[in-house]
């Protein structure tokens, strides 16, 4: 039964996000819009009937979502380590032919694919999936899922130097789409299921639910929403018990307890917050040179861009450092256990820099959180092993530093602070580790933000032709209290219990147009000259105003409140008193809608 | 118990109404149960998939594991770093090929990488003695002494999957090679008797006793060696360390005594460690034991030594005095000269003064004059060896008695 919750003016997620990503013409992405139908209003009233329906219905669904959404990264993850395994072989050598020709193919097939087949498969995931939730009323087509799936699989298992957790995010949010679709939800919940699905996908890619939680939240979403946050947990929860089933319950990275017993080893940390940040900010700088000129070019270079990428990625393995190829969580592991000297560590993160700014402008399908958990872990392993030759006197572990690391990259380049802080304790299991990650991950995110004040996906976004909110926009925005509008008490104050001879006398003396009245219980009404005298053309002089008042009251507005909090009400009361937190009753100051809009106007 | 309704309706519903209701119950039970099935579905093709990947994983990771175990056991060791990370890469977090990987980089000579594994995987398990223990050997390598020290002391109290007690035995007499290496010969003793209290099997002593003679401690490794050679069946090694120990204290009665024992007791199924050395020995105890003024000796017998050694020591001095004897070719210093030259007049001062025939009866008559007449000799043989060079025949053996009189029949 079609309920007749989709307006024919419903757009896709993919027809933008698709032309946007690769700059395609309408008949390209033509596959991946849904079937439009036209508007029937249905003839029942849903709200009659199952007034509670899709409430309940979002919930059990949530879990479905979360299953599948594991099953299916699962499977992902599977498909990604096969393909690498059958292509690039066991072990990754430098000076082996493969490494180049294998990338090239892969890059080719998957342009092939993206330009013919799923054109909004391109790119990272995430934006698609927030394009989805703000424009396109949470639609995410099936063969968006099959084609990220197939694509992403090949340039990763191909050695393309991306991650698979933003693909995941994408799957498990078209699957949610899918599911919810087929279930005929109203078009408030189609648009809130996107990040239900894009929290499970993330989680189960990540073995982290409150890092996946926290991340739809900062970067999804992009605001607290607690309409959506139950079936996000739900679903977070029930995709990592799917992955945990296979993979296993053990963090991801193992690292051994970190005591700080030397207060200059927080110093240490501080120095990687520092570096942390600068390397995000050259990071994010060359992404957002180079992406927009890619994509600039010719639509035939598509077919060919990808494969050149493939060709940078297969030559940095072949001249020395195949360890920057694919996701690199091996790799991450090594470093971690002290594998590798600080010089190589450093090169790899230089690297990695490099073949993912290629990787990602291409167009490659894949994701960024990956790369940044890989540059961040060789950065601190490479802090780590270098206090550790030069100050052996400190009892530094370069495992903790890796991971240190790998939260600072997250905090400073996708700028999610919060969810760096959570994703580092998850990924490790290691509580200990806290102070070090907090300090170090503010240091970069506030020196990142003052290199590059926009966040990475933000850039994107922009570069995309969309507008879509962020909680970084958020935390830039200044917000306006009631204390910024707020004036001196101004106007009389006149007793309830005063006659109407008297107010007037009162407004008479003082040439005021509005007065406030004191009323019991620290209730106050205003009240215009205008008012004033039509009660007194309807009432004797002798009358007491508290008789005469209308029932209402103004609600009680204090000086922290948003300035925006005070605009409901100036429609029905020509001035506010906002009054003092700690002593009731008493006034701090007015307002007025003038005084509010000078505010506003002021910024 | 209350339960509440899936659809709550809060007016009464019209037949239509109803109708369409059930029509929603059933669509959406239809499409949760379709939505079950694709889930079951999907975990079975799933589950699958991963039994597969989980096998070829394992089945890598064993043959890449054995592959760099052959590789380190053919000594190439570069190929091993290889294997065991490709080894590692597929198999989650496997301390024994992580033990490897680092044994193998430390053999493929990247100390420093090494070094780095080996201590973030003490930082995993600071108390694992194999890791210590490696760690210890390339301190070692890398000249860090107190670090050496440090992780052997580690590894020997650390703790071993199995074998323990040999193991920490083992590394304990690594340690002890190393301090001598270090020819921190006091430390090294300490831990020998540590060793030796650990294993009393004849073995097990013989290889500490062995050790005690090289860490400049015969006097404990003539204890063992002889606490050993009082096993039976007899051990002709234990005979000859006996024997090697004694005759290095100068304690050449006993030294005769085991060395002879020892060339008897040896056979082809039971070799000594140096047979030549021990014929040698033996030949130079024998030589001292025949001149030697033994006071067990009768008196007439132990005189009648005194007096040949007195007549061996006067030719020697005389010999020495007139050139005859050789000048000792050692390069001396100044001061050197100018000590042997006043030895060499106070020792002639001394000749001067003393009768010039000794005889037997001369010495039964002075009970003083033998333990004088000894003396004299010791001194004599002393300064002509420093000044002359070292003596031959029964002055060699005069020469041996001089350095510890004392200890010859003990």
């Amino acid at each position: 039964m079609q309920t007749g919750r989709m307006s024919t003016t419903e757009t896709t997620a993919e027809s933008t996000t698709g032309a946007q990503e690769g700059q395609l013409p309408e008949h390209a992405v033509k596959d991946s819009m849904p079937s439009v139908e036209p508007l029937q209003m249905s003839q029942i009233d849903m709200l009659k009937i199952a007034p509670t329906r899709d409430e309940r219905l979002f919930l059990v669904l949530s879990i479905f979502i979360g299953i599948i959404s594991g099953l299916l990264v699962v499977s992902f993850r599977i498909a990604i380590n096969w393909i690498q395994t059958l292509t690039l072989g066991s072990v990754l050598q430098p000076g082996l032919l493969r490494l180049i020709f294998v990338p090239v193919i892969m890059g080719a097939v998957v342009a092939a694919l993206c330009q013919w087949f799923f054109p909004a498969a391109r790119g990272s995931g995430v934006n698609q999936t927030k394009a989805a939730l703000y424009i396109y009323n949470g639609y995410i087509s099936f063969k968006t899922v099959i084609g990220k799936f197939i694509t992403s699989a090949l340039a990763l298992g191909g050695g393309f130097s991306l991650g698979p957790e933003d693909p995941s995010l994408q799957i498990g949010a078209g699957v949610a789409s899918v599911i919810s679709r087929r279930l005929g939800m109203s078009r408030q919940r189609l648009r809130l299921f996107a990040p239900v699905g894009a929290a499970a996908g993330l989680a189960a890619a990540f073995n982290a639910p409150i890092a996946a939680i926290l991340f739809v939240i900062e970067e999804v979403i992009g605001r607290w929403s607690a309409a959506v946050l139950g079936s996000v947990v739900l679903s977070a929860i029930s995709s990592v018990v799917v992955a945990r089933r296979f993979w296993g319950s053990e963090p991801m990275f193992q690292v051994p307890a970190v005591t700080v017993t030397d207060s200059r080893e927080l110093l240490a940390y501080a120095v990687l917050g520092v570096i942390g940040g600068l390397a995000a900010s050259i990071f994010s700088r060359a992404l957002g040179y180079l992406r927009p000129r890619l994509r600039n070019l010719p639509r035939w270079t598509f077919f060919v861009q990808t494969p050149v990428a493939g060709l940078g990625v297969g030559l940095i393995a072949f001249f020395g450092f195949p360890q920057i190829m694919g996701p690199g969580y091996e790799v991450m592991n090594q470093a971690m256990h002290g594998q590798f000297l600080w010089t190589t560590l450093l090169a790899l993160a230089l690297l990695k820099i490099l073949a993912t700014t290629i990787s990602f402008s291409s167009g490659t399908p894949g994701g960024m959180f990956a790369p940044t958990l890989f540059i961040g872990a060789m950065l601190g392993a490479s802090i780590g092993t270098f206090e550790k030759m030069h100050f052996p006197n400190l009892h530094i572990t370069v495992g903790a530093y890796a991971l240190v690391g790998m939260g600072v990259l997250f905090a400073a380049f996708l700028r999610v602070p919060l969810t760096s802080v959570f994703m580092v304790l998850e990924v490790s299991g290691n509580y200990s580790i806290i102070l070090p990650v907090i300090l170090a991950n503010t240091i970069a995110y506030l020196v990142s933000r003052s290199l590059q004040p926009h966040a990475i996906f933000e850039v994107f976004t922009h570069q995309d032709g969309l507008d879509l909110p962020s909680m970084e926009e958020q935390r830039e925005e200044v917000v306006l209290h009631l204390e910024d509008a707020l004036r001196p008490l101004s106007v009389p104050v006149i007793d309830a219990h005063t006659t109407l001879k008297a107010a007037a006398g009162e407004l008479d003396a003082t040439h005021a147009d509005v007065f406030l009245i004191r009323l019991p219980g620290h209730a106050w009404y205003s009240m215009t000259r205008a008012e004033l005298g039509s009660l007194a053309a309807v009432s004797a002089p002798e009358t007491v105003l508290a008789n005469v008042l209308k029932p209402d009251r103004i609600p009680l507005l204090f000086p922290d409140l948003p300035l925006d909090s005070a605009l409901p009400h100036l429609a029905r009361w020509p001035i506010l008193p906002i009054q003092n937190r700690a002593s009731r009753g008493a006034i701090e100051g007015t307002v007025t809608l003038a005084d509010v809009l000078s505010r506003y106007q002021a910024t | 118990m209350r339960t509440i309704p899936f659809f709550r309706a809060s007016t009464p519903l019209t037949p239509a109404e109803r109708s369409a209701k059930r029509h929603l119950v059933l669509q959406d039970t239809l499409a949760l149960l379709s939505v079950f099935a694709v889930t079951c579905v999907l975990a079975v093709l799933t589950w699958l998939i991963f039994r597969s990947y989980s096998q070829h994983q394992s089945d890598a990771a064993a043959r890449w594991k054995r592959r760099g175990e052959d590789a380190l056991r053919h000594h190439n060791a570069q190929a091993a770093v290889y294997d065991l990370r490709a080894a590692l890469g597929y198999g989650q977090e496997d301390p024994s090929t992580e033990v490897e990987l680092a044994d193998a980089l430390a053999q493929a000579g990247r100390l420093q990488e090494a070094t780095v594994y080996f201590n973030t995987l003490w930082e995993k398990e600071p108390g694992k003695g194999n890791i210590n223990l490696q760690l210890a050997r390339l301190a070692a390598r890398q000249g860090q002494t107190s670090a050496a020290l440090e992780h052997y002391h580690e590894a020997i109290y650390g703790v071993w999957e199995g074998d323990g007690a040999i193991r920490r035995r083992q590394v304990r007499l690594e340690l002890v090679r190393y301090l001598i290496q270090q020819k921190r010969f006091a430390d090294a003793r300490g831990e020998l008797l540590i060793a030796a209290g650990n294993d009393t099997t004849t073995p097990g002593l013989l290889e500490v006793a062995g050790m005690l003679a090289e860490a400049h401690a015969p006097s404990d490794a003539l204890q063992i060696y002889r606490e050993v050679a009082g096993r039976r069946p007899v051990e002709p090694q234990a005979l000859e360390g006996t024997g090697q120990m004694a005759f290095m204290l100068a304690r050449y009665r006993t030294a005769r005594t085991y060395l002879d024992r020892a060339l008897n007791a040896s056979s082809p199924a039971h070799p000594l460690m140096d047979r030549a050395l021990t014929e040698k020995n033996l030949r130079i105890a024998n030589a001292v034991m025949a001149i030697y003024p033994s006071p067990e000796l009768p008196q007439r017998e132990r005189l009648r030594r005194v007096v040949r050694a007195y007549e061996l020591a006067r030719q020697r001095y005389l010999a020495c005095t007139n050139g005859t004897a050789g000048q000792n070719n050692t390069p001396q210093n100044g001061n050197m000269q100018i000590q042997n030259s006043e030895q060499m007049t106070a020792l002639g001062n001394r000749w001067q003064n003393a009768r010039p025939r000794l005889t037997v009866a001369a010495l039964m008559n002075n009970a003083q004059l033998e333990q004088t007449t000894m003396q004299l000799v010791y001194d004599t043989e002393q300064a002509t060896a420093q000044v002359c060079g070292q003596p031959t025949g029964e002055d060699a053996a005069l020469l041996r008695i001089a350095a510890s009189p004392d200890s010859i029949d003990q």
